[in-house]
């Protein structure tokens, strides 16, 4: 991994046109300012392996599962009746 | 074009049914070209299948049988990525779980997809709301009177073959 040290405003430039500025450092809090263009998505990490996580679970989805929810919808449908 | 899947069957598809997502899913970026088929009358699920992997596949909803009223702003960015001129030609669906052992089904709130109906083009994107539930619960009511899924039903391919 690449260190760098950085102060308050100055930044670093990550490819074309990637850039962080380090805003403020307070305590154990970092503010970081990203300049990215509009396709490259910006993320906190704990988000991103969330959602990502959340994405692979669907894909493992039971779909065994679904005949039971079927029987639950036409048994909630006859209960309404 | 010709999907076999172990899961869900064998498919014919037409070309012009793809859904393209340009950066692919989060975290995922290899995982661009979608259709989406309709599980069957009696579930208001679609399943929103990657055509170049034919064991990769997800379950959408619409977003009301999680939750009465999803109201989300689309940040502007995202609107402009996916060249939307009007939001009525966006549909948004929820990433959706059907979970093992059991009869539960929870849904992305947080990270739903979008999709520009005038282009095709799709987009998951990733609301800055902590107040939204990545694993959100099916409302059972909701759930049982859910007529099929609007919103998927708008893009659904039609498969030609079972």
């Amino acid at each position: 991994m690449l260190v760098l040290s950085r102060k308050r405003n100055e930044k670093i430039v990550i490819g074309d046109g990637i850039t962080v500025t380090v805003l403020e450092v307070r305590g154990d809090q970092v503010q970081l300012g990203i300049d990215a263009p509009r396709e490259i998505p910006v993320h906190r990490y704990e988000v991103f392996e969330q959602i990502k996580r959340t994405t692979d679970e669907a894909a493992r989805s039971d779909l065994d599962s679904l005949e039971e929810l079927r029987r639950l919808r036409r048994k909630k449908s006859e209960d309404d009746d | 074009m010709r999907i076999e899947s172990q899961r869900i069957g064998t498919f014919e598809v037409d070309d012009r049914s793809l859904i393209q997502f340009p950066s692919g899913l989060v975290g995922l970026p290899a995982r661009s070209r979608f259709v989406i088929l309709e599980f069957d009358r009696d579930v208001p699920l679609a399943w929103m299948q990657h055509v170049d992997d034919p064991e990769f596949g997800l379950p959408v909803a619409d977003p009301g049988i999680f939750v009465q009223d999803y109201q989300v702003e689309v940040p502007r960015s995202d609107v402009a990525d996916l060249d939307l001129g009007s939001l009525d030609d966006a549909v948004m669906l929820v990433v959706t779980t059907i979970h093992h052992g059991g009869i539960m089904v929870t849904g992305n709130l947080r990270a739903p997809l979008v999709v520009n109906l005038a282009n095709r083009r799709g987009r998951q994107i990733v609301l800055d709301r902590p107040d939204l539930d990545v694993r959100a619960l099916v409302d059972p009511i909701a759930f049982a009177r859910a007529s099929r899924t609007p919103g998927a039903q708008a893009v659904t391919a039609e498969p030609v073959s079972g």
